[in-house]
């Protein structure tokens, strides 16, 4: 991957509403104290490095510093810092069981607790030294990393289901998306990122590299720092004229409500939106919102996507509005190298128009997971998510894996039902949790309904509260089933695509 | 200062709950279960994102800018009544 320097890179934190300008060479200086730290450790070439850092300054530097020393990094999903029962406790072991870190790298604020690490070595970093006359030439080092050298590690949303499941992203892949995404959106070094998403979420992670890639000014926003006080994004992108950014939906929603005032949207040329479903009121409200903000029609992209793919699978052109078809928002089209098709359940490919099962393959598809499955190479990798295409765009509609999303982050239905009943004390299988499409709500309703025939608000607080304080999930229904029983296969396995279709119906 | 801003009590907040879970931005459980002024933010299984709409919709009634760090979900809801009532008084 080619390394491209900004003249500097803008972080803006609670601690610096107004943001710190920090040039390229400092954290190039940097970023090479890091590798010198990491190759005096003695790793080997393909060793795995977790990161658990909240300074920008501290992010970037590491990332880079990982990719000289030869190594391979992984940003911690945020739940490592949530440890308040065994079952935080074990969700995280699962992920450093499958990762086997050689190293922690954390940041001097909010470090993970001992017990959280158990015996992988940890390096605090001490943020970023004393400029060096000469800049240190990072940039050749990395572009002459292999195609087929780790790169990262990206924990899935599947990572609490069962085993942690780690996609292993190489070099090769990483490019290969890097560059398509950066022709489809046009991105060149004239661009400024603005980015508040996590990194170790795809979408964070990518807007981070693709402004390194392209040489674009970038700058990071703490994601607690938009948390609190979500209208700093836009501020950000007012005051520093960005021009290409991305959130989730959630956000769009969120600052629709919550206008932001005084803001120059202007400058914006280019927002993939994403991370969870989108929704044609969502980005319509928001567009309306902000269209006196100079925000234009053609700026806001939903696209699709996923860590096993990277990041991108489609997305649109920049400045052509979004469409509809069948009242469901348009993702683009396929990115260049990329393939798509719609498959029925027998993998018999569906002409344009058709409902099915979203299936992919490209240069850009991982070969697996750490530890786990590989994929067949060439072979067509099920996403898990139903759409149609129609005229070469292509249209989400639903989900067939077993996964909720909320603000992006994403959640095993397994994992929610697991939660909801310890904390009734039920056995396993009497808690169904799903997510329905909501286009008129504008989001995913999460739903959890429960086989019991006592029922009480009290249980429903419980619930509640144990799922939000576990796993940081807002359950937008909590109800008993009607009759008293959720459907089954004749083996006794939960069925949630019925009991979904059940509750939309209203029978259940 | 009109009468939307004035003696802002835990059942006040409550029936802005009420109505946030009516239009799906806060939990269904919401809107007619039991609520006290001893219940926390997150024991009524409220998020960051759900806090944020509360937020937008106390400021939206009372017309006073809520600072970055109005709402923690340990809060409970005698607490947030006493800090808007306050909010309210330091902006009045």
């Amino acid at each position: 991957m080619q390394i491209i320097w900004p003249e500097k890179f803008g972080f803006v934190s609670k601690g610096q509403p107004d943001g710190v300008f920090v040039p390229s060479g400092a954290i190039a200086t940097y970023a090479q104290s890091i590798a010198e730290l990491l190759t005096a450790q003695n790793l080997e070439p393909g060793d795995r490095i977790a990161l658990w850092l909240t300074d920008g300054s501290d992010k970037i530097a590491a990332v880079l510093g990982c990719w000289m020393a030869g190594v391979a990094f992984c940003v911690l999903p945020s739940f490592a810092g949530n440890t308040k029962t065994e079952r935080s406790q074990n969700r995280i072991q699962g992920v450093f069981s499958v990762l086997e870190p050689k190293l922690l790298l954390q940041g001097s604020a909010d470090p993970l607790s001992p017990e959280t690490y158990g015996d992988i070595p940890s390096i605090t970093l001490t943020g970023v030294p004393p400029s060096k006359p000469e800049t240190p030439d990072i940039g050749s080092v990395i572009a002459a990393r292999d195609a087929k050298d780790l790169a990262f590690i990206q924990f899935t949303s599947g990572s609490t289901g069962g085993k942690a499941k780690g996609a292993e992203v190489r070099f090769g892949q990483l490019e290969a998306n890097l560059e398509t995404l950066a022709q489809r959106t046009q991105l060149t070094g004239d661009d400024h990122m603005v980015s508040w998403a996590p990194l170790y979420h795809d979408m964070g992670l990518m807007a981070v590299l693709l402004a390194l890639r392209a040489g674009a000014d970038l700058t990071l926003m703490e994601t607690d720092h938009f948390v609190r006080r979500p209208s700093a994004w836009l501020e950000a992108i007012s005051k520093g004229r960005g021009t290409v950014t991305t959130a989730p939906p959630t956000a769009l929603k969120l600052l629709t409500r919550r206008r932001a005032a005084e803001v120059d949207l202007s400058s914006l040329r280019y927002a993939w939106i994403g991370g969870e479903a989108v929704f044609p009121k969502v980005v319509e409200g928001f567009e309306d919102a902000y269209a006196d903000a100079g925000l234009a029609r053609g700026v806001i992209q939903p696209t699709y996507g996923m860590a096993e793919t990277v990041v991108g699978i489609s997305c649109g052109e920049p400045g052509v509005p979004w469409t509809t078809r069948k009242e469901v928002i348009s993702c683009g089209k396929v990115l260049d190298g990329m393939e798509i098709e719609i498959q029925t359940a027998d993998d018999e490919p569906l002409p344009d128009g058709t409902e099915g099962r979203i299936v992919t393959r490209g240069p850009s598809v991982i070969d697996g997971y750490l530890g786990l499955e590989r994929f067949e190479k060439g072979a067509w990798y099920d996403t898990g998510d139903l759409g149609f295409q129609e005229d070469g765009f292509l249209f989400i509609t639903g989900r067939a894996k077993d996964l909720l999303k909320r603000g992006a982050e994403s959640y095993p239905a397994t994992l929610v039902e697991t939660v909801a009943e310890a904390a009734l004390e039920l056995r396993t299988g009497r808690v169904a949790a799903f997510a329905i499409f909501r286009a008129d709500q504008g989001k995913e309703e999460i739903v959890l309904l429960v086989e019991s025939r006592a029922w009480d608000d009290q249980q429903v607080r419980t619930v509640a509260a144990a799922v939000l304080s576990e796993l940081g999930l807002q359950v937008d229904v909590i109800r008993p089933a009607k009759g008293g029983r959720l459907p089954r296969t004749s083996s006794g396995k939960l069925m949630r695509e019925m009991t979904a279709k059940q509750y939309l119906e209203g029978t259940i | 200062m009109t009468s939307e801003t004035e003696n802002w009590t835990a059942d006040r907040v409550v029936e802005v709950m009420r109505t946030l879970a009516k239009e799906d931005d806060l939990p269904a459980h919401l809107i007619s279960g039991e609520i006290t002024g001893k219940d926390t933010v997150e024991t009524l299984g409220i998020d960051s994102l759900g806090g944020a709409y509360l937020i937008e919709r106390l400021e939206d009634t009372t017309g006073v800018q809520m600072p970055d760090d109005f709402l923690d979900l340990t809060d409970d809801i005698d607490k947030i009544a006493l800090r808007l009532n306050n909010l309210i008084k330091s902006a009045g």
